[in-house]
């Protein structure tokens, strides 16, 4: 690498956290995220005001989601429960901190985690959140918090399901637009993994005219950063296209623009739910 | 009766006429095509190898190296070479019982084929499989199977959550699990806010909630059936795309096995296993690893043949020597692999015995070292009782503990054993052992000499011509040759039979080639053989040598002039390793009044053997029945070997000993210039001893150091005239009339030679002629008993009279 990109640097990897193993996935590759762009890594857990009031109820039940096994609930066990989980994810960051030379942090916040996190986030974070919460039940729709999050206009955020790829797979970025598009090829170049750096341009169907200017843009821009990428033209926008696209190019994470007609209305939930490596959607 | 007279120097040796031979070198004659002399054995041995009862198996009795090996082995190829080529036979893994790998039996050749095509079936399974699996039918196949799983799921999960939504309730992620709470407004309601709400509400709230946690109940109690048969449906797709991926395969490989059942078989075992294990197959990363049988290579490595018995390089049956017959070379093994520590095994491993190879045809085996082998022989017996043979290690049969491990099923055995070793064995076996009659019926017994003739000459002249020919030695001369004849004569030590033993006539010749080599020649001639002779006697002649310098120095007291009473040169052999060699023995008696016993000094100090004894007790009864029939033998006489300090056995000196006897009864001095050799019935008549050429050269070479006069020789029996083959010194000094060889038929004879006296016989008084020694010594015993009937009678008398 001799040009870093421009602009932008990530400051903070913000990813929200439970006390799931996927969460635990997600914090490892968010740490990895940190040391490759130098930022800081949070580890933001929102005890949920809901739950524990949920919990106050009289007739309050927990559901095991494996056994499917009825058990009481109080708020005073999962009070419990909940510090000794801030407790076990403290000391998991503190591993980061060895382990990648990062500076990590733990925020404990109570409240709703949209509004939390929301309120907790500055513009330059990425914040890293689970596709649908990090539940362990497999659910397709995209869960509200992500909703959410992706649709705040200033953030960037990755939405995952599972750890991510080999750093041999390419980082695929969709470049539909001459700004929007940079911006995302920026983002893509460095969340890049560092040694290899292997990008894909993924370009709109669109006219002869407008794809010959897009890709020259594209290839100027890594060229003045001395980037090699390989460049595909899609089929279409629909969200199982680009999910092909990225399954059949083995991506290991895809960068797309908040303003891409890609992730329109609810097509855009379509295809955050169809990709399966982490997508991150940019600003 | 007269003194015998000396035998013509032509009676001392036979010789082999060179120009007998119909050859000028052995280059002019052709190899022997028949084995000589050996008739018995060979219509044994044919009898034997027809003979397909079981138990028809053969025992090659002779001593080592006579050339049962190479005779056996010529026998049994010329007969297998026209016989049926027995299957090949080979090991594959049995997939119902993964211990006990199969036997697949198959014609001649199709072994190796079999085990080519399996492996070529392996090596495309590598790349079928993968390439099955991985195409995109398979691919979208099992993601749609995916896929309706995840949306069975989640469309349970949807309508629970829609339900509660509609309800105003919502789905909550704790710590361990989900909870439903009721929400107002977006949020969740807390304690006080529910209790204010009014009382069919909150009821409402708790039945609804109920209600869908127990239908989100029922939805992850399903979960896990649902996956099952999701599970199921992707394990059934894999089938069949194994079965489509393996199935062409084997359909092909079938046709290329239209009689073979067992093959047929073993290939849908193939093709079933691979659909089993079709998990293990496809994903071969993931299994690679594992090679404790579950991995991928181990997988595979069960489709491979492993061919024990392959016989298409065979012409005919196999014959088949074991020169180690141990106990797993016997049976065959079970190699293990060393990994990591750990042992492993499979059919693979399995090797074949000697046995196996020899099925369908004829196993060779040395009796002796079958029988050195621990548990060997046992195994054998074993295989043959059972007309199979079972690959069991030792560890399986006599361990306490017992291992996990491979038993192969048996081969049934269609074999002829043919076992060889010295009839020493063959009579121990037969006796101590009753399996052994019962196994070996047969014995093929083999001579160890044939008759002297024209005729055999010239076929010996052949062997030797062969034998000559296969060692790649110079061309024997027909002196050479004839030599050699005479030398096989005097192996055996008789004039009118030639030694059989191959294996001496071998070495003999090769030695005759390296010293004519020595001497420059391009052919042997009879010098050479002669030299051979004479360097393998001088090389063993060590102790020999030493004997005679002591005689020599008369530190062994040997007279050779003179005469004395009671004294007489007897003739021993000495046996060391494979040389024997006489040298002349000392031997004294004494006579004295007693009580008519003759000890033997040798056998009262136990250096003499039962036979030595025989000869002693024989004579002393001839003594009694000649000479003291109507009267008590009142004597005491010992006998003794001088300067004897080993073990004495056999009665060839009893002539001597006799004489000796006789001399020292009669008072008459025998000769000092003789030996005498010969063993002696109870009616006086000399019989055949063994060693008659050694024994005599034994004396003639100590008369010949001292210098011969004429006086010297030496009484043998005149039944060992026959086999008199002496060396050419002693010849040449016999027509020179130096040295005499005498045969004597009794004992009377000799005495006569040794004394030069008259024996006597007894004359119409029944009494011998007055003078003889026969006089003399009749004389003595009737004084001796005269003496001690008087000595008796005093004593007595004087005991009347003791007035105590």
């Amino acid at each position: 690498m001799t040009t870093p990109p421009s602009g932008g640097d990530i400051r903070r990897v913000v990813v929200l956290l439970d006390a799931s193993r996927a969460s635990r996935t997600a914090l490892v590759e968010a740490a990895e995220l940190a040391a490759r762009s130098g930022a800081e890594l949070i580890g933001l857990f929102v005890e949920e005001e809901d739950l524990l009031r949920s919990a106050a109820l009289p007739f309050a039940r927990e559901l095991g989601p494996t056994s499917g096994a009825l058990r009481p609930l109080d708020p005073a066990r999962i009070e419990r429960r909940l510090r000794a989980q801030a407790r076990e994810l403290q000391h998991l960051l503190q591993g980061m901190t060895r382990r990648y030379a990062i500076t990590a942090s733990l925020q404990v916040a109570r409240g709703r985690v949209v509004t939390q996190a929301l309120a907790y986030i500055s513009p330059g974070d990425l914040i890293v959140v689970g596709k649908t919460g990090w539940s362990s039940l497999r659910r397709r729709r995209l869960g509200s918090t992500a909703r959410h999050l992706i649709g705040e206009a200033s953030l960037t955020v990755m939405v995952m399901e599972q750890g991510g790829g080999a750093e041999a797979q390419p980082t695929m970025v969709l470049f539909d637009h001459p700004e929007a598009g940079l911006r995302a090829l920026e983002m893509a170049a460095r969340i890049a993994h560092r040694d290899s750096r292997i990008l894909t341009v993924l370009l709109p169907p669109a006219d002869p005219d407008t794809l010959d200017s897009l890709r020259r843009q594209a290839e100027s821009w890594l060229q003045a950063r001395d980037l090699a990428a390989k460049v595909q033209v899609l089929g279409g926008l629909a969200a199982e296209t680009v999910a092909q696209a990225v399954r059949s190019g083995n991506g290991r994470a895809l960068v797309v623009s908040r303003t891409s007609p890609a992730l329109a209305g609810e097509a855009g939930s379509r295809l955050i739910e169809a990709v399966g490596p982490p997508v991150v959607v940019v600003p | 009766m007269p003194a015998p007279t000396p035998l013509a120097a032509d009676a001392l040796y036979r010789r082999c006429d060179p120009d007998g031979l119909p050859f000028e070198t052995t280059d002019e004659i052709t190899d022997l095509d028949q084995i000589i002399g050996q008739d018995r054995a060979l219509d044994a041995l044919h009898f034997g190898a027809g003979m397909s009862s079981s138990g028809f198996n053969l025992f090659v009795l002779g001593p080592n190296g006579i050339g049962k090996h190479t005779v056996v082995r010529r026998f049994l190829e010329e007969r297998a070479a026209g016989e049926e080529t027995p299957p090949d036979w080979c090991y594959v893994h049995n997939f119902e019982e993964p211990n006990h790998p199969q036997l697949l039996k198959l014609p001649v050749g199709s072994g190796k084929r079999l085990r080519d095509d399996l492996d070529n079936l392996v090596d495309e399974l590598h790349a079928a499989i993968p390439a099955t699996f991985e195409s995109d039918e398979y691919q979208s196949r099992v993601h749609e199977l995916q896929q309706e799983f995840n949306q069975r799921q989640e469309e349970a999960f949807q309508e629970i959550q829609e339900e509660a939504e509609g309800k105003d309730i919502t789905l909550l992620q704790t710590p361990a699990g989900f909870t439903f709470a009721p929400v107002r407004d977006g949020e969740v309601i807390g304690p006080e806010d529910f209790q204010k709400l009014p009382e069919d509400e909150r009821r409402r709230v708790e039945a609804d909630i109920s209600h869908l946690q127990e239908r989100l109940q029922w939805v992850l109690r399903q979960i896990p059936k649902w996956r099952k048969e999701s599970q199921e449906k992707v394990r059934e797709v894999n089938r069949e795309m194994a079965d489509f991926a393996v199935g062409h395969l084997i359909a092909g490989l079938k046709e290329s096995y239209p009689d073979h059942d067992g093959v047929r078989d073993h290939l849908d075992a193939i093709q079933q296993d691979v659909i089993d294990h079709v998990d293990q197959l496809r994903d071969r990363h993931q299994h690679e690893e594992q090679d404790d049988g579950g991995g991928y290579e181990a997988l595979l490595r069960r489709y491979r043949a492993n061919v024990v018995v392959d016989n298409s390089q065979l012409e005919g049956a196999p014959v088949v020597y074991a020169d180690l017959p141990a106990h797993q070379h016997l049976v065959g093994r079970v190699d293990h692999r060393a990994q990591q520590g750990a042992l492993f095994t499979d059919y693979r491993l399995i090797r074949a015995g000697a046995l196996h190879r020899a099925n369908g045809g004829y196993l060779i085996l040395d009796a002796r070292k079958v029988l050195m082998q621990p548990f060997a022989w046992e195994a054998l017996k074993r295989a043959l009782y059972a007309g199979e043979v079972r690959i069991e290690s030792l560890d399986q049969i006599y361990s306490f503990l017992s291992t996990v491990s491979l038993e192969p099923g048996p081969m049934p055995l269609d074999v002829k054993v043919v076992l060889l070793g010295d009839r020493f064995l063959y009579y121990l076996l037969a006796e101590y052992d009753p399996d052994f009659r019962e196994l070996f019926k047969v014995q093929a017994d083999f001579e160890e000499d044939l008759p002297r003739s024209d005729d055999n000459n010239a076929l010996y002249g052949r062997l030797i011509g062969t034998l000559v020919r296969r060692a790649e030695l110079r061309p024997f001369h027909r002196s050479a040759v004839a030599r050699a004849i005479e030398q096989a004569s005097r192996a055996v030590e008789d004039s009118e039979r030639l030694s059989l033993h191959a294996g001496d006539l071998a070495d003999l010749l090769q030695e005759a080639d390296f010293w004519a080599g020595e001497a420059g020649r391009e052919r042997v001639e009879a010098a050479d053989v002669q030299k051979a002779v004479d360097k393998q006697g001088y090389r063993a002649e060590r102790v020999r040598d030493r004997m005679q310098d002591a005689i020599q120095r008369d530190i062994l007291m040997i007279d050779t002039g003179g005469a004395e009473v009671g004294q007489i040169n007897g003739l021993a052999v000495l046996q060391m390793g494979g040389f024997a060699f006489g040298r002349p023995q000392r031997i004294t008696a004494t006579a004295r009044l007693g009580d008519g016993e003759v000890i033997d000094i040798e056998r009262e100090t136990e250096m003499g053997g039962p036979i030595h004894s025989k000869g002693v007790m024989i004579l002393s009864s001839f003594l009694g029945a000649r000479y003291a029939t109507n009267r008590p033998l009142s004597l005491a006489a010992s006998l003794t070997f001088e300067q004897s300090y080993g073990m004495v056995e056999g009665d060839s000196a009893s002539t001597a000993e006799l004489c000796a006897l006789l001399s020292a009864l009669a008072g008459a001095p025998l000769k000092q210039s003789l030996a005498v050799t010969g063993s002696v019935n109870q009616h006086g008549e000399v019989q055949a001893i063994g060693g008659v050429n050694e024994k005599i050269e034994g004396f003639f070479d100590i008369c010949r150091e001292r210098g011969l006069d004429g006086s010297h020789g030496v009484a043998i029996p005149q039944a060992n005239v026959v086999h008199l083959m002496l060396r050419e010194d002693v010849r040449q000094a016999a027509a020179a009339g130096q040295f005499a060889i005498y045969p004597v038929t009794s004992v009377d004879e000799a005495v006569a030679l040794f004394t030069g006296l008259e024996a006597g016989s007894r004359g119409d008084d029944g009494r011998f002629p007055e003078g003889t020694v026969n006089r003399r010594v009749e004389d003595r015993l009737e004084e001796l008993s005269r003496i001690h009937k008087h000595e008796r009678g005093g004593k007595e008398d004087s005991g009347n009279d003791d007035p105590a």
